[in-house]
């Protein structure tokens, strides 16, 4: 952990007198540092990405995607009818929703695309394949079922959207395969999820309820009008959602533990398989960590908790059988010639 | 050149290179013949040129890390060999390169940030005021509209009757009248569950119920229109939308679209910013509206009246919440008798009261109510006015009277959003209804 600190407060300091434009450096040196720390059979990973790139690439980004979004809402509001306009917006609103869920898509896809691009591990690149167009397509139906089903859809939508990924990868010329057919994909995540499901609905009727009586104090008041919240009370309400994220939390956590193990469990690579050992406990201590030194740090500590659940998964992950590795050739796909300014736009480029 | 056996003297060191093309490792013995760096060993035999080669950031253990420009190749090169590699690249191996790339990049990127900020604080503000101006008036009075259909849509509209339409009316041209003001001034009373004024884009100006149920004569009322009046004529809501739409922008490109803790910070720089010009702009608004007041021959002291009103409601509040907190407190008493400017004696003020004050006085939009009142006052004594009301009593009555029996039933804007989705599923009503 040594040695990202420094980065880490570098990145901070420049961060604030850049007005946030160092991000793009910021980002490639946590990264560079982060890949060259992790050793596969006594080698360790490259990353060859420089912040240029992401530099460039946001500039792209915001100048052909964002400025024009921004002058078709702006136009729009100037040129339709005054009476019209509000209900254009809200016959719009799904439609909108669905773009921007779809850009967000597009945003995972060329990210994960770039970044595999720039890892090296013997000089051979990792590369991504297929369509971001199809992959965007795919991520917001299975947002939409997701959404349908109340959620019960949404182990289903992250394995498949996960194969869709991994069954385009590669190392140099050799590609990563799916060892479970589609049927049973997502299925022994559902115990796990079920009680994350049953938390979170338990959970948000009992935060409701407790809230309601914290407000009126006590059921037979309901109904009256609030009293204005003072300190007091508004301590009260922030420390009930902190229990119910708490509660709901610990919940999720066998479920989001299941979701790494599965993962690992359906990838291949020439005769090799995976098995990532996450368990609840441990993966809930550097969520847990990793929020406090988030918060406490303002977010400037971000690069360290990167650091601490890169670490987690690496120390955990194990590949078993053969591949001949002397024989894997290069990639022919050089990868994207810019970064990830999609991503960065959602802000989703901070996730490792 | 091509044979690997190396002259004796001339030092070598040992390595791991791997070619880029597949991911087998070899072992190498690496040499140096002035500008030509030799590579040898089991299948091996690379040259790369040394003018050419980077070194790229050193592995965790400490080894070395060199490649040929744009080549995928690495070699590796053990810790214990960096002395050589200092003797034979000294470019590359001169201590302190990085930090002094990252010095030049991080100041580099300073300026930038500085030159942006230096824009948006002050050229933007600096270009706004023109800018507001050169906007086609056609486009303010739609902006306007707009605004204008968004308050109604959220808000209660009540019946204003003829007369009170007319008085109105009448307010407004009198001071079109006098102003140099691009767009008419139309009027219009809405039903709001608190005192304000507001201008909008294009010469439309709402005045909230609780507003006129606060006041105690027309030439209040006309002080307050006169105010928002000027706004309308110097263009500022245009000028203040331009300015918060290119700060918006501009902060958005250079931040991105992130939360973190940097990002939060600029934007709320951002909104203190905004704040700045605001009271900049009700300052000039105040000192045109007593010019209008005097054109159009108006009670010039009833934009001070207005103000020592509002001063007086603060302080009530003020005073109020002094009494709960007071009461709930230990210390009930002393300082919720106190008039509000008699509270900055020291000994009386606890620390969030002077907090308060200072969030008052800060933060508000308005600059400090009392200062406006005694400003306003002033420059109000040296005014002669012919003693005129600026409405008549049956007038005055008919405004008082709007909104006094609530909203018009059946138009609460769940029923008119209703009705406009029924419009549009109707589209051969549509043309009729244009007319409106």
């Amino acid at each position: 952990m040594g040695g990202i600190l420094p980065i880490a407060l570098l990145n901070a300091l420049l961060n604030i007198v850049t007005l946030t434009l160092w991000r793009f450096w910021g980002r490639t040196r946590v990264r560079r540092y982060l890949w060259s720390t992790t050793t596969i059979n006594g080698t360790p990973m490259e990353y060859t990405g420089s912040g240029w790139e992401l530099f460039r690439s946001f500039i792209v980004v915001m100048a052909l995607v964002f400025l024009p979004i921004y002058g078709v809402f702006f136009a729009a509001q100037l040129l339709l009818p005054p009476e019209t306009v509000i209900l254009v917006f809200g016959l719009a609103y799904i439609p909108i929703l669905i773009f921007f869920s779809w850009l967000l898509g597009l945003a995972v896809w060329i990210a994960r695309r770039y970044r595999l691009s720039r890892t090296t591990w013997r000089g051979i690149r990792f590369g991504q394949a297929g369509s971001a167009n199809t992959y965007a397509w795919a991520s917001v139906g299975y947002g939409l079922l997701s959404g349908i089903t109340l959620g019960w859809y949404a182990p289903a939508a992250e394995m498949r959207l996960t194969r869709r990924l991994w069954r385009e990868t590669f190392y140099g010329d050799r590609q990563f395969q799916i060892l479970q057919e589609d049927e049973g994909l997502a299925g022994p995540l559902y115990p796990t999820f079920a009680l994350a499901w049953i938390a979170g609905v338990v959970g948000y009727v009992g935060f409701i309820w407790a809230y309601m009586y914290l407000l009126f104090g006590g059921f037979e008041n309901i109904g009256d009008t609030p009293p204005i919240p003072d300190a007091v009370m508004i301590a009260k309400i922030y420390g009930l959602a902190l229990v119910y994220a708490l509660f709901v939390g610990l919940a999720s956590l066998p479920y989001a533990a299941a979701l790494l193990r599965r993962k690992a469990q359906i990838l291949g690579l020439e005769g090799l398989t995976f098995r990532l050992d996450a368990r609840s406990l441990s993966l809930g201590w550097i969520y847990v960590t990793n929020f406090l030194i988030i918060a406490l740090t303002l977010g400037f500590g971000l690069p360290v908790a990167q650091l601490r659940l890169w670490r987690y998964i690496f120390k955990r992950l194990e590949a078993e059988g053969e591949i001949d590795i002397e024989a894997v050739r290069q990639n022919a796909d050089r990868g994207p010639k810019a970064g990830e300014g999609l991503a960065d736009a959602f802000d989703i480029g901070n996730v490792i | 050149m091509s044979s690997s056996t190396h002259t004796p003297g001339r030092p070598s060191l040992a390595g791991t290179y791997a070619d880029g093309e597949s991911a087998r490792l070899h072992a190498v013995t690496v040499t140096l013949d002035a500008d030509i760096l030799a590579l040898d060993g089991e299948d091996v035999a690379v040259r790369w040129q040394v003018p050419r080669l980077h070194r790229l950031p050193d592995r965790p253990d400490g080894a070395a890390v060199i490649s040929e420009k744009e080549s995928d190749a690495r070699l590796w090169i053990a810790p214990g060999d960096r002395d050589v590699l200092r003797t034979w690249f000294p470019r590359l191996f001169a201590p302190g390169r990085t930090r002094r790339g990252t010095l030049i990049l991080g100041s580099a990127l300073t300026g930038i940030a500085v030159a942006s900020l230096a824009f948006l604080f002050v050229g933007l503000p600096l270009l706004s005021r023109p800018l507001a101006h050169a906007v086609p008036l056609d486009v303010e009075r739609r902006m306007g509209e707009q605004t204008n259909q968004m308050v109604t849509w959220f808000t209660d509209e009540c019946e204003t009757g003829e007369e009170a339409r007319a008085a109105l009316d009448r307010l407004g041209s009198r001071l079109y009248a006098v102003s140099d003001s691009p767009f008419e001034f139309r009027l219009r009373i809405v039903d709001a569950g608190f005192p304000n004024a507001f201008a909008l884009p294009g010469g439309r100006i709402l005045v909230t119920d609780e507003l006129i149920d606060e006041m105690e004569s027309p030439d209040e009322l006309a002080g307050v229109l006169a105010h928002e009046a000027a706004h309308v004529a110097q263009r500022h809501v245009m000028a203040a939308q331009l300015r918060e739409m290119g700060f918006g922008v501009l902060l958005e490109l250079l931040i991105g679209g992130g939360s973190g803790a940097g990002q939060e910070i600029a934007r709320t720089g951002a909104t203190l910013e905004s704040l700045r010009h605001t009271r900049g702009a009700e300052s000039e608004a105040d000192d045109y509206a007593l010019q209008y007041l005097v054109a159009a021959d108006m009670n010039p002291h009833g934009l001070a009246d207005f103000f020592e009103r509002m001063q007086t409601v603060l302080e009530g509040e003020a005073e109020a919440e002094a009494e709960e907190t007071g009461a709930e407190g230990e210390d009930a008493g002393a300082p919720a008798d106190l008039p509000a400017e008699d509270a900055s004696e020291p000994s009386a003020e606890t620390g969030d009261a002077r907090n308060d004050r200072w969030l008052n006085s800060v933060l508000r939009t308005h600059p400090d109510t009392r200062a406006r009142a005694e400003r306003a006052r002033a420059a109000a004594e040296q005014i002669g006015w012919s003693g005129e009301p600026a409405l008549d009593e049956a007038e005055w009555a008919a405004l008082q009277a709007v909104c006094s029996d609530g909203p018009i039933p059946g138009n609460t804007p769940l029923e008119r959003v209703r009705d406009r989705i029924g419009d549009v599923l109707k589209p051969e009503k549509d043309g009729e209804d244009a007319g409106e």
